[in-house]
């Protein structure tokens, strides 16, 4: 008992969380390509539905609050990402571009969430709501 | 001759009496401990975003008591701990979570480290991927939403990090600590 921390970090611990890293990247990149495109996005602003625009039209929505203009989402190419925002962190912005069904965009600070929608597995999701 | 053999069992029952009421101690301090770990964690919004990440400090004292003594005494300060610590700062969904981490971490943790062939922070981090992955089974089934899988490779990479620095923590604990507390469990009768 007790013994066991005396053990010399080695090889084989070396060997056994580049194993553990790698399964986490294979599960990442299996999730990811398994994952499909949607076809538009819905914009909720504090858990009530804003919008929903089609992914495949490009343009740029402003989205308000409070009277100003709070966030800019833009559709490209068939991608969303978040072109500005008014909030202090500006997470929102770094957060990328989002295509694939489920994919988000959160601002926290806003309560605002941009979520990709209308993957093939749709009809699952509203049976299971 | 009787009069000593009684005299000695006499006072080996003392003495088992006293190793219980140490061992009641210790186990004490180190939920005590726990409770803090888990309460400075409410404290810090350790928060990337994503639902479930954090440090998981209280594991430092779950992967101590493991190394010190054994599974089923960290099995008592785990559940322990999660049931307290549910009560005081979460809810019971929050309650539900960590058990269900808890316990498969330290179920894949006490299996790792009999096999006597990783380092504790190997065995800590496979400890925080269980931990996360058993979480993500019950908020599977809680949510019922097939898009909860996007969280489930952060959860596992995230669940590796956070279990190799807590166990790199821990480890640098344990060899500081002092000798009259590290080898507690193994001068007595003490289990």
């Amino acid at each position: 008992m007790g013994e066991g921390m005396d053990r010399k970090f080695g090889i084989r611990d070396c060997l056994f969380l580049a194993v553990l890293f790698l399964l986490g990247i294979a599960l990442t990149a299996a999730v990811y390509c398994s994952s499909d495109n949607g076809s538009e996005i819905e914009i909720t602003v504090d858990g009530q539905l804003y919008g929903t625009y089609s992914l495949g039209e490009p343009q740029r929505i402003p989205v308000k609050l409070e009277g100003r203009i709070a966030n800019t989402v833009v559709i490209e190419n068939g991608k969303a990402y978040m072109e500005d925002a008014d909030c202090p962190d500006q997470l929102c912005m770094h957060q990328g571009v989002i295509k694939r069904d489920g994919q988000t965009i959160v601002c926290l600070p806003h309560r605002l969430v941009v979520e990709v929608v209308g993957g093939e597995k749709e009809e699952y999701d509203s049976i299971s709501e | 001759m009787i009069p000593s053999v009684n005299d000695r069992s006499g006072r080996e029952r003392k003495q088992r009496a006293f190793s219980a009421t140490k061992k009641t101690a210790y186990l004490g301090l180190c939920l005590a401990l726990a409770l803090i770990c888990s309460y400075v964690e409410a404290l810090i919004p350790f928060s990337i975003g994503i639902p479930g990440v954090r440090l998981g400090l209280t594991n430092i004292v779950i992967v101590g008591v493991l190394y010190l003594s054994n599974w089923r005494d960290a099995l008592f300060v785990s559940v322990s701990r999660v049931l307290l610590a549910g009560f005081f700062f979460g809810s019971l969904y929050s309650i539900l979570y960590s058990f269900a981490g808890a316990l498969l971490s330290l179920f894949v943790m006490a299996i790792i480290k009999k096999t006597e062939k990783l380092h504790l922070i190997s065995v800590s981090a496979a400890g925080g991927v269980a931990h996360n992955a058993g979480q993500f089974l019950v908020a599977a089934l809680v949510v019922e939403n097939y898009r909860i899988l996007y969280y489930l490779p952060i959860l596992f990479l995230v669940g590796m990090v956070t279990g190799v620095l807590i166990g790199v923590a821990a480890a640098s604990v344990l060899k500081r600590l002092p000798p009259a507390l590290r080898n507690m469990y193994k001068d007595s009768a003490f289990s």
